[in-house]
């Protein structure tokens, strides 16, 4: 397993520059793109390196259902789909700054993953 | 083509995951990955949140209907990862549930506390005292009494414990002698009052020291104690009129004679008192001395004492009236007061503020144009007229000089309202006014089955009405009206998208249905025929006339 990028390691290690990729993970496209556009504008506050947000191609889980729950009846049918959208943001920063940049406010439904390239 | 080198190798990554923070993520993430500012979140490495996604590896693995990121937090309580605690599942036998190893307590949310997991509240951070204790999610739950943590200028204080507060305190004497709080006045004036204060005091004891022995005389003549004493004074007569004392004091009864005077100091308290009245002849007891002796000691001083701030109440009532009925506000019903101006005297009023204000005012006021009030005459009217007329002349003649003495001439011409027929009618609005106009014939509505009924036409033969084919007759038959409603059946069947073969059909039934309903009509016609003739009949037979045309 790969040693902890961060806390034990010491000060100077804490402010080393990594790289680190975040992605988010949402069903809604719009609070997805918020997070998103929240996360660049923060990092570039903090006069980061950005890249992003690369948009992943969507995810759709579709879903083709009979409507009648007996059977009888016309032959109609219900369409569900889940769309999951995916984006990616590369950033070149120190552990506490990603930290500080993931502390705001996320929009429920957006998962995020942050990975952390060991040096 | 080579591949393009990777921003990340995942195998020599941490991956993290932000979570709520909760009691499972917070212990695991105790090493320092704690967010130091206490945030909702937390960045916790993905190989420890227990679930399928610690053993994810990349997206293409899953299975095609599986979301690849569940949520921590419902991850973070998956009973897969082994055994419940033992606290969990004693709480789970305590609420009821079925204890077959499936934690039902994370479908159950616990009251006050959100979504996700709480932070822990940490021990120092109980309230003090009550029962606190910790909640599934670290919830925290504490007794009604001790709800909040007391900041250090606080303290609790049982008021229950707390002595009655009594009326010890000391005040200054210009405070005391104003002291309000049950009585006009205080009962009793304490030391240490000097000066102008004391001798307000002094005067105040005098008057209550006379106002009590009028009122000790008032009781011992057997009148009630509340009795005003202005009434006693009002009809207080001379000492030398009998007659008048007799009549002042008819009404009373006394226990002794005792002779009216108008200088009321003479008689001391202690001679008027109950005892006193006791201690005289029985024979002259009455029962309202009898009743007055009834009373307690205490009882009669309480009730002196009452009786004499009433008494200095009143007096102080009076000195106020006195005090504020000023003669120069006078009567306000009197006439003159109401304030009455001549209106004519407005203009001069004006042009006096106008001076006092500066030559400003009065440069507004010249500047503003006359106004000449006219009479309710036409001949003024026609006099202004013929004015105007002139100066327009002049304008044309002359031009530009003549105009501004047109213009400052504003005729305002006040009619007095005349109410004759023409102006009466004229005041009203000619929208809503009944425009005369010529008179039309009605129009008849043509419109079938509308159900209007038209002028009644009668035949010159029968009599009868005659019966128009589009009025709607109501059909005695029926299979006339079965028909009908057969008839407007096929015309409200006619359904969207139908065959040929149906609307031949819907058609064949409007027709049977419009030949039944001429066959009625004919039964219908000739029933009327065989019923003329019948009444024919009857009146020829009446009359005696042999031969009726038909």
């Amino acid at each position: 397993m790969a040693k902890p990028a961060y806390g034990k390691e010491g000060y100077e290690d804490a402010l080393q520059a990594h790289r680190i990729r975040i992605t988010l993970t949402s069903r809604n496209v719009k609070s997805l793109e918020k997070v998103c556009a929240d996360l660049i504008k923060n990092a570039k506050e903090k006069d980061l390196k950005v890249k992003g947000p690369v948009r992943m191609p969507t995810k759709t889980l579709r879903i083709t259902t009979r409507k009648s729950p007996c059977g009888e009846g016309t032959n109609t049918w219900d369409r569900f789909e889940m769309r999951i959208h995916k984006r990616l943001i590369d950033l070149h920063s120190p552990v506490d700054v990603v930290k500080q940049i993931t502390s705001i406010g996320i929009e429920p439904g957006v998962e995020v993953e942050v990975t952390i390239a060991d040096v | 083509m080579g591949r393009r080198r990777q921003f990340i190798d995942k195998r020599r990554a941490t991956t993290y995951q932000l979570v709520f923070r909760s009691e499972d993520t917070s212990a695991s993430a105790a090493g320092g990955e704690e967010d130091g500012c206490a945030g909702e979140r937390v960045l916790v490495p993905v190989d420890e949140l227990p679930g399928p996604s610690s053993t994810r590896d990349s997206e293409s693995s899953l299975p095609p209907f599986q979301i690849p990121f569940p949520f921590a937090a419902d991850a973070a309580f998956d009973g897969q990862d082994g055994a419940m605690s033992e606290e969990r599942r004693r709480e789970i036998v305590r609420l009821g549930l079925p204890d077959d190893g499936y934690d039902y307590l994370r479908h159950l949310r616990v009251p006050g506390v959100g979504r996700g997991g709480l932070e822990a509240i940490p021990e120092e951070r109980d309230a003090g005292g009550g029962e606190a204790r910790k909640g599934r999610l670290g919830g925290v739950f504490v007794a009604a009494n001790n709800t909040l943590p007391l900041s250090e200028d606080q303290k609790v204080v049982d008021a229950r414990q707390l002595p009655a507060l009594k009326q010890t305190r000391e005040v200054s004497g210009e405070e005391e002698l104003y002291d309000r709080t049950t009585s006009a006045f205080s009962r009793e004036v304490k030391g240490n009052i000097k000066g102008r204060v004391a001798r307000e005091v002094a005067e105040v004891d005098s008057l209550m020291a006379e106002m009590e022995a009028l009122e000790v005389q008032s009781n011992c003549e057997g009148a009630d104690g509340l009795e005003d004493d202005f009434l006693l004074e009002a009809t207080v007569v001379p000492a030398n009129d009998t007659m008048g004392a007799f009549m002042h004091t008819r009404g009373r009864v006394m226990d002794h004679a005792i002779p009216v005077d108008a200088d009321d100091e003479e008689y001391s308290v202690e001679e008027c008192s109950p005892r006193a009245a006791g201690n005289r002849d029985l024979e002259t007891r009455s029962v309202f001395s009898e009743r007055w002796l009834g009373l307690s000691e205490a009882d009669l001083e309480g009730r002196r004492e009452r009786n004499e701030n009433l008494r200095l109440l009143d007096e102080r009532f009076e000195q106020m009236i006195l005090k504020y009925d000023d003669d120069e506000l006078g009567c306000l019903e009197e006439k003159g007061i109401a304030g009455e101006r001549d209106m004519s005297e407005v203009g001069e009023v004006l042009i006096d503020i106008a001076e006092d204000e500066g030559s400003g005012g009065m440069e507004a006021l010249a500047a503003a144009p006359k106004v000449a009030m006219l009479e309710d005459r036409d001949d003024d009217v026609i006099a202004i007229t013929k004015k105007l007329q002139r100066i327009n002349e002049s304008v044309a003649g002359n031009g530009h000089g003549a105009r501004a003495a047109w213009e400052d001439v504003l005729v305002g011409c006040h009619a007095r309202e005349r109410l004759d027929c023409e102006s009466v009618l004229s005041y009203r609005s000619r929208a809503s006014s009944f425009q005369p106009a010529r008179i039309e014939e009605p129009r008849r509505n043509k419109q079938k089955g509308k159900g209007t009924i038209g002028p009644v036409v009668l035949s010159g033969k029968t009599g009868f009405p005659v019966e128009e084919p589009e009025r709607h007759q109501p059909s005695i038959d029926s299979d006339a009206s079965a028909s009908k409603g057969g008839t407007d059946k096929a015309h409200q069947n006619r359904k969207r998208g139908e065959t040929t073969e149906e609307r031949k059909a819907r058609k064949a039934a409007v027709k049977c249905g419009n030949k039944e309903a001429r066959v009625a009509k004919k039964e219908l016609k000739s029933l009327y025929r065989k019923e003329v003739v019948r009444q024919q009949k009857q009146t020829s037979a009446s009359t005696g006339v042999s031969v009726v045309p038909l």
